[in-house]
């Protein structure tokens, strides 16, 4: 596993001179590409925290070591840099489609996490699923790690977004969250997922394949839910006309959702390049198909 | 109406079945946004069930309506007025009949063109066969021509009027003899094409020969002249007279002649005046005469079984191997197969068969146009060339005597009566000829069969009408003498005095289902209906003018199903969209 995998010199190319903004904490930093109080690797000393496996071991407080023999790092006020978590929904729906969707999420994620990463935020990676535990990527020397926990994510859940943000809200809200997810849950599960987003500055990237949205075989099925195999027999005619109404309706829905709780809404499809929807994204255009 | 579509109304059912059972599918698909399917499903159940339902009911209609429409149903007012004009002609014999210097059948044609020109969906008949009225597809340019067998009104209207015509024409040449005594609906309208006139007619009631002499009994239905031939191998006599009634005419006879044909002429039907007789003994014949031709006796039946008996090693049938038959049980089980069911029968059949074929000896089957002749024709590997027009014929064989089939190594001779009787079938490669008469001449005679194979005969009193019958009856009678090993002792044809009409002598015993009958008194006649009507009753309310009518067909129901099945369809397209 490398990075090449995940990193595509294209998206590279087109991803320079753009960056990884933080809408809400913008006008409060000092230096960096964000105004940003948050803590990080600034030059004034702001606080001790607990030493956590990847942290430079520069900062750790020797002093206090010797006084209490706990390693400690010493936080410093930062200048410009935020909390990247990018969260992808490793759930059973998402392995599915001719482009894999959560194939397709992981690629994002990696361009994504590599250019917050180069413009010194410090990358938190993490799934629904919260398998595999995965640490935080403070900067590029220890990047590398970052796509071998890419690699290691499988579909192994079903969607269970509110349990997972119950354990997002024990994390600090200084963070910027985005979510790679198909959004597949019933309509009640998303919205409450959506709103639980309050005070925390959060992007949605909604990966859909191309199926889901075209339904091609349309001869008489049953068709079979991926996370609970529940199954239902639906005739072709109900899907052909109905269907593709049913499904832009969840969208908009979906996109109305996301902005009344302050989120940006990204749409995108797995047969959309990942440059392209890297770029609408950092440029704040969003693919609206 | 055709009643049979109406077998398919079951069929209705079908699309129930196939709504309530339903197509559960195989196949199974892993489907993301399921959610949306189950929303899409909730809403949307009660539309699907009743778009279901309309679906269904839709479908029965089209079928409905289609098996409706494949019934040609009509609803009129009348039940008996359903479609068209049925116009049938008498082509039989009596209308060759001269009334000036046409014949009495060209007026018939004439008066049938008339009623097509004024009527619409007209469909014209004629009635040579008495079993199956013919249809002529295009009478306005197709030659029709009268024909050398009877025409019997009855059946041929009992046949036509089934078919539903609102109107039946019938054009004949008055002579009410085939139809007198018969109550006609009111539907019937009969057209006496020669306008009342009665046309004299004369015959040769019978001969009689004694040493020296031959007395030809000649009989007329009014006073007429004629000429009369008598010839001989040895000699040849000419001569006239007035006839009324009945009227005997001698001619000197040599003794040891080996044939005498008689000829008169000078009366109006020309087609009837000749009689043939051999006296002298001929070779010995074997003669098979096999029954295919009245309508009860199940042909194809008997097709098969003579097949089974001419193939080698197949010597006897069980009875689970009898084809199914029209004819009614009882009869069948007691009189028809009882050749088929008794072994020494059967050998004897096929034997006599292969005799005759290797023998080169005449086969005659007394059998009409029918599938089993021409099955048993195929079989034998004979090919029929074909019935030729009496005309034709007359043109090439002006004189009594005609050579004919040569083949049997000395020369025979026939009458050209019997020659455009019969068809004339070609041998193929050495096989003998196969004589077809025409289907069911009457076969009326009482003979001693010492040695005569007369296997079935064919015996029919519809057919057995003046002036037809007294051609078949030398023919028979030369068929007897050749089934003779010791000559002629008494040969009387079917005449019985009682007029021209009826034909059946009063001791010859007959029975009502055709089959082969051994009887120790010798007398062999079979396929006679007892329920024949009496020829002398009166005619009833017979209108005798032409009265064109107006096509009446009813409310034809089917035609708007025919509308609404498509109506449907489209509706049951926009119900699939």
């Amino acid at each position: 596993m490398n990075e090449q995998l995940y990193l595509e010199e294209e998206i590279l190319s087109k991803a320079k001179g753009l960056y990884i903004e933080a809408r809400k904490i913008k006008g409060e930093l000092l230096t960096g590409h964000h105004k940003s109080k948050i803590k990080g690797k600034g030059t004034d000393f702001a606080e001790l925290r607990e030493y956590t496996s990847g942290d430079d071991i520069r900062d750790i407080d020797w002093k206090f070591y010797g006084r209490s023999e706990k390693l400690m790092v010493k936080v410093k006020e930062d200048k410009g840099r935020i909390d990247l978590l990018l969260c992808i929904d490793d759930s059973y729906s998402m392995d599915f489609g001719k482009n894999n969707k959560l194939e397709y999420a992981i690629r994002l994620a990696g361009t994504i996490g590599y250019l917050g990463v180069s413009q010194a935020d410090r990358v938190i990676l993490k799934t629904f699923s919260g398998f595999p535990e995965i640490p935080p990527f403070p900067s590029k020397e220890v990047f590398f790690n970052f796509y071998i926990a890419l690699a290691m994510i499988k579909p192994n859940c079903s969607t269970k977004p509110v349990k997972f943000l119950k354990d997002l809200n024990a994390l600090s809200k200084n963070i910027k969250v985005i979510v790679f997810s198909d959004m597949l849950y019933e309509e009640k599960l998303a919205l409450e997922f959506l709103s639980s987003f309050e005070g925390v500055e959060f992007d949605i990237i909604h990966i859909i394949a191309d199926e889901e949205r075209e339904i091609t075989e349309l001869e008489q099925a049953f068709f079979i839910d991926p996370e609970s195999n529940e199954k239902i027999l639906i005739e072709p005619y109900l899907l052909n006309k109905y269907y593709r109404k049913a499904f832009s309706d969840w969208e908009n829905t979906l996109e109305e959702a996301v902005n009344e709780n302050g989120g940006l809404y990204i749409r995108t499809t797995t047969s959309t390049p990942i440059y392209e929807t890297v770029t609408n994204y950092l440029t704040g255009l969003g693919t609206k198909r | 109406m055709n009643w049979n579509a109406f077998y398919f109304l079951p069929f209705l059912i079908l699309p129930v079945i196939i709504h309530l059972i339903g197509k559960k599918p195989d196949k199974e698909i892993k489907f993301p946004p399921f959610e949306l399917l189950k929303r899409i499903y909730r809403e949307y159940k009660w539309y699907l069930k009743i778009r279901n339902l309309l679906l269904l009911i839709v479908r029965m209609c089209i079928l409905f309506l289609f098996i409706i429409s494949a019934s040609k149903l009509s609803c009129g007012i009348s039940p008996e007025k359903k479609e068209g004009v049925g116009i049938i002609i008498d082509s039989s014999y009596s209308t060759m009949v001269f009334d000036g210097n046409k014949r009495v059948f060209n007026k018939e044609v004439e008066i049938a063109k008339e009623i097509l020109m004024k009527t619409k969906d007209a469909r014209v008949f004629k009635c040579s066969d008495t079993l199956t009225p013919v249809f002529i597809d295009d009478i306005l340019n197709e030659k029709v021509e009268p024909e050398f067998k009877t025409g019997n009104a009855k059946r041929c209207y009992e046949a036509i009027s089934r078919m539903g015509y609102s109107e039946i024409f019938w054009i004949t040449d008055g002579r009410k003899e085939g139809y007198e005594g018969f109550l006609f609906k009111e539907n019937m309208k009969i057209i006496d094409a020669s306008q009342g006139k009665k046309f004299i007619n004369a015959w040769i009631d019978g001969v009689d020969i004694k040493e020296g002499t031959v007395t030809i009994n000649l009989k007329s239905n009014g006073k007429v002249n004629v000429e009369w031939e008598v010839k001989s191998d040895i000699s040849n006599f000419r001569g006239k007279t007035d006839l009324t009634d009945e009227t005997a005419v001698k001619v000197p006879f040599e003794g040891n002649s080996e044939w005498i044909a008689i000829k008169i002429k000078g009366d109006t039907l020309d087609a009837d005046n000749y009689y043939f007789i051999a006296k002298t003994k001929k070779q010995k014949k074997l003669v098979g005469i096999f029954n295919f031709s009245p309508s009860e006796v199940p042909h194809l039946d008997e097709a098969y079984y003579l097949k089974k008996v001419l193939t080698t090693g197949e010597e006897n049938f069980r009875i689970k191997e009898k084809v199914p038959s029209t004819m009614k049980e009882n009869e069948r089980d007691e009189y028809s197969f009882l050749f088929i069911l008794n072994p020494p029968w059967n050998y004897y059949v096929k034997e006599l068969l292969n005799s005759a074929l290797n023998r080169k000896i005449p086969i005659f089957v007394s059998a009409g146009e029918n599938q089993g002749f021409k099955e048993i024709c195929e079989f034998l590997g004979i090919k029929i060339r074909g019935i030729k027009e009496v005309e034709s014929f007359r043109k090439l064989l002006p004189n009594f005597e005609v050579p004919f089939f040569s083949l049997y190594g000395e020369e025979e001779i026939f009458d050209e009566i019997y020659v455009r009787k019969l068809y004339l079938v070609e041998p193929s490669k050495e096989i003998a000829p196969v004589i077809l008469l025409s289907s069911g001449e009457p076969l009326l005679f009482k003979i001693p069969t010492k040695n005569a194979y007369i296997l079935t005969t064919t015996a029919d009193l519809d057919w057995s009408q003046f002036p037809i019958a007294r051609i078949f009856t030398p023919l028979i009678i030369d068929i007897v003498l050749h089934s003779l090993e010791n000559g002629v002792k008494e040969i009387k044809g079917g005449f019985s005095g009682r007029g021209v009409k009826t034909l059946i002598k009063s001791d010859v015993e007959f029975s009502t289902a055709p089959g082969i009958y051994e009887k120790d008194e010798k007398l062999i006649v079979a396929n006679l209906n007892p329920t024949e009507e009496s020829f002398l009753t009166p005619l009833s309310s017979a209108k005798f003018e032409v009265e064109p009518s107006k096509k009446y067909t009813g409310f034809q129901v089917w035609k708007y199903a025919l509308l609404f099945t498509g109506i449907f369809l489209l509706l049951e397209s926009m119900l699939l969209k």
